[in-house]
């Protein structure tokens, strides 16, 4: 797959401290970027086209989900087939991006997920969240109908025709942004795998969200699967023949 | 009575203030018309609640709880629709400022490597 059919989405809201390293790494690997500034108060949009990424200011602060859908409905617009989508704290290697793509072909998938989880030197986690991890990987297994490991992984790639839904529609709420959406696009028929990928110590930054806030997505997260509601995508057969017709 | 011309004099003050608007002012002016007819139609309650085997004052409560819980519902799907809105213009706002920062930099004479693939 070319890189220039590839676009590097990064959500960033006030992330000064590491966007700029980010955006240079990735672009390293020859991949374009687009930072979305998702509100932020200091230089992170700044920084971030001086490093030399395209830079959507978001004039109210949205939340990771709808920084993303700002970066999806560009990567549309702009013609990308791909975008991989990767956090601005430094924690996501750049390199593993190559090992998503070569998935995504290999595996003929839609969406791959980085698992944080799985590789060497994977992120240490607390008892309370591993359980939480565990219940949300449960979930997303019946989903997709096979072990996902990471199912709120924030390094992904996404292929068109999903690519187009997630432009169209995507969730907002904390956390929705990685487990409603994978279990919307197994539920429509997009293939969902996973890879391995290293993780490394957050560069700068501060966590996106407390312990309400993570209590809060569980409880969403049980309404999504237990009582199919939230986010849906269309088939990608329906999605070509819409594209088609427009 | 009294109660429901004081608050329709409100809403329509509200109203002429323009802090409400008119798919709100007449809802909340027929509530006002509400509670100004149960003063009137009180021997209608009492009759209703005898027949329903109730005090007429648990029925004026359970009437006016689910009034209010139908509003309440009405105003989140209100709330929820323009949150969305808010969004999808936010997001095109920063998509027309990258679109105009890219071409104010393809007038100035700045390399075309940094324009994204056109579609």
């Amino acid at each position: 797959m070319a890189t220039s059919d590839v676009v590097v989405i990064i959500p960033a809201h006030n992330e000064a401290a590491t966007v700029a390293e980010v955006v240079k790494a990735v672009r390293a690997e020859g991949f374009p970027v687009v930072v979305v500034d998702d509100g932020s108060t200091d230089a992170t949009g700044e920084l971030a086209e001086s490093a030399g990424a395209a830079v959507l200011p978001l004039v109210v602060n949205l939340g990771v989900g709808g920084a993303l859908r700002c970066g999806f409905r560009y990567a549309v617009e702009n013609g990308y087939r791909v975008a991989i989508q990767c956090d601005a704290d430094g924690q996501h290697d750049p390199k593993s991006m190559h090992d998503l793509l070569r998935a995504m072909e290999e595996q003929h998938a839609d969406l791959v997920i980085g698992n944080r989880f799985a590789a060497e030197g994977a992120m240490p986690i607390s008892r309370s969240r591993r359980f939480a991890m565990r219940v949300l990987a449960g979930a997303a297994r019946r989903a997709v109908g096979h072990p996902i490991g990471d199912a709120t992984s924030g390094l992904r790639a996404i292929k068109s025709p999903l690519l187009q839904e997630f432009a169209r529609e995507y969730p907002a709420q904390y956390l929705g942004d990685t487990f409603e959406a994978l279990v919307a696009s197994a539920r429509a028929g997009y293939r969902v795998v996973s890879v391995p990928t290293t993780i490394r110590e957050r560069q700068g930054g501060e966590r996106s969200a407390g312990t309400a806030a993570s209590l809060a997505f569980l409880a969403r997260a049980f309404l999504v699967v237990t009582l199919r509601i939230g986010t849906r995508y269309r088939p990608a057969a329906a999605v070509d023949g819409a594209r088609v017709e427009g | 009575m009294l109660l429901g011309v004081l608050f329709a004099l409100v809403i329509v003050v509200l109203a002429r203030f323009q802090l409400l608007t008119l798919r709100y002012t007449l809802g909340w002016f027929l509530v006002a018309v509400s509670i100004a007819a149960s003063g009137a139609l009180n021997s209608v309650a009492k009759l209703l609640a005898n027949e329903l085997d109730l005090r007429p004052i648990e029925l004026l409560l359970g009437f006016s709880l689910a009034t209010l819980l139908l509003i309440t519902v009405q105003l989140s799907i209100t709330a929820s629709g323009l949150t969305q809105m808010v969004r999808t213009v936010t997001e095109s706002l920063a998509l027309s400022e990258e679109r105009i920062r890219r071409l104010e930099r393809a007038g100035s004479g700045v390399s075309d490597a940094e324009k994204p693939v056109s579609s």
